[in-house]
């Protein structure tokens, strides 16, 4: 694991010296609402994520969990308020190669797709190399340390379609790393995944946030293991139900249970 | 030499096939991906119309299928974005409308008898020495274009939104995309006509996938398999005297029944485009 220990180094000395996420918070909403045609689907969130956060977005099925991740990754625009990442509004925001993405697991591929793991993993490289230019030897070298990272330099040369799942999730997880991001977001990623495979799977993410510093986002409906693995909890529910350590979310684990079914407006914030 | 390459048609038509053969599965392989097979058959009877528009303006049949070819692209990419329509609505309202509107305008100047067919089924042993220059540039074009953005246009095809956060230009690629998917479609207009373009297009690059061991291994299968297609079946069109184009396609379908036939034999019959098992 020391490869990767070495690959967020130089994520941190590619962002040049004294890197703006120092002083200024990987994500910031401010005042969100967003609506697709219809009822709003989020109203007044005030989210605000620090470098080195590992943090868990929980919430019943509708209650706008990944349409705040789209917020974030600005494939949608807020109807109200703003979302900033490393201080840039999300709109203007341009270096992309510090966010890293893991989507929902099913979303990703036909079981035929013609693509090895070594292809798949390489085009979470293309951000970093630039538009039309051919991968460098550094590159490479990235993509190799996010195979090494999740353990799957052996079957880089697999069809993407015969692995299992979740062998699939660390073959994301690696793309994502290969462009070594600071911030890493993950939509719901141990759906489909066996018990055996989640815990390999958590462990990696605490080893990220914890060895490398990563922040980390995880989006997840799994509220029981998911409370236990990050050190941050947002509760979203149309609004920020609650935004704290997850202790304090499970110690009022009786009233939220009621609150998850009907949209009361209580707002915890504890930092 | 065997007796078919005395004759200059013959010669030029198999450039022709070649060149083709070259370009189009190439296409065909990011189309059949993207879930959009239906938009080389659709832009092929877009481009009828622009060789009915050419007609009757006195264009070159050539130009005018490249021109409305690469406007139906832009056309049909506009619709899927904005999500007006659903995609294949998009593609069956271009099909049908465009090739009516190809035989309104061939009838109104006059050419509709004559030349119809030829376009619908192609008309490669009629190439000259003039129209193969012309693929060949525009061929050699699409091919460089395709070489220069491989990475790109694997990365929108392997997961759109993926790369749009990864700082991809997902909307430029596309429509990048869709152009040169248009100008290869004019070009294999020529070899196999309206109604077989998506054919040669599809066809190998789908044989392709029952073989593929990588993409670019996939890429290199539907290329090689369009080339025996066009070559094999030319010269079967001239020793059996068949059209062309449909000896070519024919060919080409008995690749993919061998491919097929492979894989159900291994007991390995995932269909294609099938989704992720659970």
């Amino acid at each position: 694991m020391r490869t990767v220990a070495r690959m967020a180094g130089e994520a941190a000395a590619a962002a040049g010296p004294a890197t703006d996420s120092d002083v200024q918070p990987v994500i910031q909403a401010e005042g969100v609402d967003f609506a697709y045609d219809g009822p709003p689907v989020l109203e007044g969130i005030n989210l605000t994520v620090w470098a080195g956060e590992f943090l868990g977005i929980v919430g019943p099925n509708g209650g706008g969990k990944t349409t705040l991740l789209k917020l974030i990754l600005g494939r949608l625009r807020p109807r109200r308020g703003a979302v900033r990442l490393f201080g840039r509004p999300v709109a203007v925001f341009r270096d992309w190669q510090r966010v890293g993405y893991v989507p929902q697991r099913g979303h990703l591929l036909d079981a035929r797709f013609p693509a090895t793991v070594g292809e798949v993993v390489a085009t979470g490289r293309y951000g970093r190399a630039g538009l039309f230019r051919p991968l460098g030897r550094d590159d490479r070298r990235a993509v190799d340390r996010a195979l090494e990272a999740v353990g799957l330099v052996h079957l880089r040369g697999r069809l993407v379609g015969r692995l299992s799942g979740g062998e699939q999730q660390r073959a994301l997880i690696a793309r994502a790393l290969a462009g070594e991001p600071e911030l890493l977001v993950l939509d719901e990623p141990t759906v489909g995944v066996d018990a055996q495979a989640q815990e390999a799977f958590y462990g990696l993410l605490r080893h990220l946030n914890r060895d490398l510093g990563m922040t980390l986002i995880l989006v997840s409906h799994d509220v029981g293991v998911v409370t236990t693995e990050v050190r941050q909890l947002a509760c979203v529910n149309r609004r920020l139900v609650y935004h704290g350590p997850p202790a304090g979310f499970t110690a009022g684990r009786e009233a939220l249970e009621e609150l998850y079914q009907t949209p009361v407006r209580l707002v915890d914030h504890q930092h | 030499m065997p007796e078919f390459l005395q004759y200059g048609f013959m010669v030029r038509a198999l450039w022709a096939g070649a060149i083709v053969a070259v370009v189009a599965p190439v296409i065909g392989l990011f189309l059949v991906l993207r879930r959009y097979s239906l938009m080389a058959d659709t832009l092929a009877h877009v481009s009828l119309a622009g060789v009915g528009a050419g007609m009757l303006v006195g264009l070159p049949p050539g130009v005018g299928a490249v021109l409305a070819a690469v406007a139906g692209a832009v056309g049909v990419e506009q619709l899927r974005v904005r999500q007006k329509l659903y995609g294949e609505v998009a593609l069956a309202l271009f099909l049908s409308g465009s090739l009516a509107l190809a035989l309104i305008l061939m009838a109104l100047a006059g050419g509709l008898d004559l030349d119809l067919f030829s376009y619908l089924f192609g008309s490669i042993v009629t190439v000259t020495p003039l129209d193969l220059a012309l693929m060949a540039g525009l061929g050699g074009l699409v091919l460089l274009a395709v070489a220069a953005a491989h990475k790109e246009l694997f990365a929108v095809t392997l997961d759109e939104e993926a790369a749009a956060v990864a700082g991809l230009p997902v909307a430029w690629l596309n429509a990048g995309f869709a152009g040169l998917a248009a100008v290869t479609v004019a070009l294999t207009l020529r070899v196999v006509g309206v109604l077989l373009v998506s054919a040669l297009m599809v066809i190998p690059a789908v044989a392709s996938l029952q073989v593929a061991t990588s993409f670019r291994s996939a890429v290199g299968w539907s290329v090689g398999f369009a080339l025996v297609s066009a070559e094999a079946g030319l010269v079967a069109a001239y020793y059996l005297d068949l059209p062309a184009g449909a000896a070519i396609v024919a060919v080409a379908l008995g690749i993919f029944g061998l491919t097929s036939a492979r894989r159900w034999r291994k007991g390995d019959d995932v269909p294609v485009g099938s989704p992720p098992e659970r």
